[in-house]
């Protein structure tokens, strides 16, 4: 593969970070859920750097048809990356706690405690149609989240089996 | 036309390497559970299938990894780094998503936070912070660390980069 195309797919993250940048500032976006437009931008991305290295490679300089394999693996795992660095910055607690911290809050003086935590997880489940709410209750539905929450779960089982032995 | 090329042939086979190296994680967690989860985490799925690596390569026992099988190992490695502290800190919404499967009548609100806040609390993680030494401190008066200085830092440069207030968490 030649070095150039190595770099661009390397620069996967790059490339979804700049998309995400201006497609998160367009207003029809800023009504959709956060990680609904992260996860297309990183699709579109992975899309782009795959499909260039199929011109490129397979077309222009009749190379091995395997590098676009490789090429849309290795993009996928980066922009993966990407989106999980993004999701800390929305969802994570110890972020949160840390950026509080810095700005003077302390924990106990947080407005953002279990309730509020538990709250902001419903509401944006429901926002990515993952759950819905009826009837006052929340019900599960059948999604690519809940199978992955299920592999988490489980593998969260396998490394820390004291944690569940208590419950 | 002159060009550089690298050697990505028989990537696949980092897809395979990473396998032996991540029962091996598992292993170790599950009989011994390290004091310094991130820094265990990086030698067994990064320092030590390098040095192997190098060692091979060094000795000359057989055929060299390509750039592209050794790239995919690294990024499988990074993924899973990347996605531990789902499992580290109990993801809330890994158990919601799993508390609701188990119950397909569903659950109300209350429901919902008496069985999440059971298996995580915020206090565990404030915790947290301060055992991984991004908080310094103790009782009220809690501050950053340098390293957590950087974290904060890195977090808000990037949120402003995407045009993005603090998330919410």
């Amino acid at each position: 593969m030649s070095a150039s195309l190595f770099w661009f797919v390397l620069l996967t993250p790059v490339w979804a970070a700049s998309l995400h940048a201006l497609v998160g500032r367009v207003e029809a976006a800023k009504a959709q859920p956060r990680q609904r437009i992260a996860f297309l931008c990183c699709v579109v991305s992975v899309a782009l750097v795959t499909n260039a290295v199929l011109i490129l490679e397979f077309f222009i300089y009749a190379g091995d048809g395997t590098l676009v394999m490789f090429a849309g693996i290795a993009s996928t795992l980066l922009a993966h990356i990407y989106f999980h660095i993004f999701n800390m910055s929305e969802t994570a607690r110890r972020i949160r706690i840390l950026l509080e911290i810095q700005q003077g809050i302390s924990p106990e003086a947080s407005p953002y405690g279990d309730g509020s935590m538990v709250n902001v997880r419903l509401d944006r489940l429901c926002e990515l149609g993952q759950i819905s709410l009826q009837d006052g209750r929340y019900v599960g539905k059948r999604s690519f989240l809940g199978l992955a929450s299920r592999i988490v779960y489980w593998h969260e089982r396998l490394l820390f089996p004291r944690r569940f032995k208590a419950h | 036309m002159n060009q550089t090329l690298i050697d990505v042939s028989y990537w696949w086979i980092g897809l395979l390497t990473y396998a032996p190296f991540h029962a091996l994680h598992l292993w170790v967690w599950r009989n011994k559970p390290p004091r310094h989860e991130v820094l265990e985490l990086f030698l067994y799925l990064f320092l030590l299938p390098t040095g192997i690596w190098l060692i091979w390569v060094g000795l000359q026992w057989g055929p060299t990894l390509s750039v592209g099988a050794v790239l995919l190992h690294w990024l499988l490695a990074a993924n899973y780094v990347a996605i531990y502290p789902a499992f580290q800190a109990s993801s809330p919404t890994v158990h919601l998503l799993c508390l609701l499967a188990r119950h397909p009548q569903g659950l109300s609100a209350d429901q919902v936070f008496k069985e999440l806040t059971r298996t995580t609390a915020l206090r565990d993680r404030v915790k947290d912070l301060r055992d991984s030494r991004l908080l310094v401190g103790d009782g009220k008066k809690l501050e950053l660390s340098r390293s957590g200085k950087l974290i904060a830092g890195f977090f808000v440069g990037f949120r402003k980069f995407l045009g993005l207030g603090r998330g919410a968490g």
